[in-house]
């Protein structure tokens, strides 16, 4: 019998989810007073082609696992479509340069949809074939949502 | 009449500032007879459950040598308490299973039907018929 205990900062990793291409960066000042420092905004971000609208300190929760992601790693976000204030909407739907804004979001949770299971029967045949389901999750906590 | 602040209480998400894994303890349980412990044993013998001490730092792990079946226990944040059997599993199956409830939050399991979950407030509020324009109004 042994106890071990371990004491230090967590490992953290950026990586990208998509990169777009060079494009020029647009003039948000409107945007900026708008949302008095980043306060009162929002964005809508692309993952893996599905569109998520959100603010600072929302919750993303992914119904798959997020390859090569591990609790605590830390995500640039670099395919946004819209970002907004209360009076202004930038959108581009081809993606956003990536100099105007700066979102991040980490992985706070990976875990799974509760245990069902689904029963596949075939014509004719009386025997049903029993299938396990327990897909996994993902939760992702969004910490910076600013424009630079 | 005074001017007051309006209250607002602080909700605590993990991860907005900073981040604490919810995983704080691990027990593993195991038998150094039964036939059951043996993938057990071998990620002992072998060195990798210290490998995946060491990459975990934050948590604390707890090895007990006991009679029965093989079972790992995971301590979380909220009180919770999973007890995982790993009886007749081979090393790299418990080690998948270390992993996978390392990582999550020991809340009940959820399929959540949304896609974002929010405290925030809405950016651009919400839509009120009675602030349209007079003329845009809609008429019966």
């Amino acid at each position: 019998m042994f106890a071990r205990t371990f004491q230090g900062a967590l490992s953290l990793s950026s990586r990208r989810l998509a990169s777009t291409s060079a494009k020029i960066v647009p003039d948000l000042v409107p945007l900026k007073l708008d949302s008095i420092g980043s306060q009162s905004l929002y964005s809508v971000i692309s993952i893996y082609n599905k569109k998520y609208l959100v603010t600072k300190g929302d919750k993303i929760i992914l119904p798959f696992k997020l390859k090569d992601a591990e609790v605590g790693d830390s995500l640039i976000f670099n395919q946004v479509l819209t970002l907004g204030s209360p009076q202004y909407t930038y959108h581009d739907a081809k993606g956003i340069p990536q100099e105007a804004y700066n979102i991040q979001a980490k992985v706070v949770e990976i875990t799974r949809e509760p245990y069902y299971e689904v029963i596949r029967k075939k014509q004719r045949c009386r025997r049903g074939k029993t299938i396990p389901v327990e897909p996994y999750q993902t939760h992702l906590m969004i910490n910076e949502l600013k424009l630079t | 009449m005074p001017v007051k602040a309006i209250p607002k209480v602080s909700v605590a998400r993990n991860g907005l500032g900073s981040y604490i894994v919810p995983c704080h303890k691990i027990r593993v349980n195991y038998c150094n007879w039964g036939g059951s412990s043996k993938g057990v044993r071998e990620i002992l013998k072998s060195g990798e459950l210290n490998q995946l001490g060491l990459t975990k730092k934050s948590i604390f792990f707890e090895v007990v040598k006991r009679q029965g079946h093989p079972s790992v226990e995971f301590y979380y944040n909220n009180d919770s308490v999973k007890d995982i059997p790993v009886k007749n599993m081979e090393a790299s199956d418990v080690l998948k299973k270390i992993n996978q409830f390392s990582q999550a939050s020991g809340a009940e399991l959820f399929k959540w039907n949304h896609k974002v979950l929010s405290t925030n407030e809405s950016v651009r509020g919400i839509w009120s018929p009675m602030h349209v324009a007079k003329n845009d109004r809609h008429k019966i």
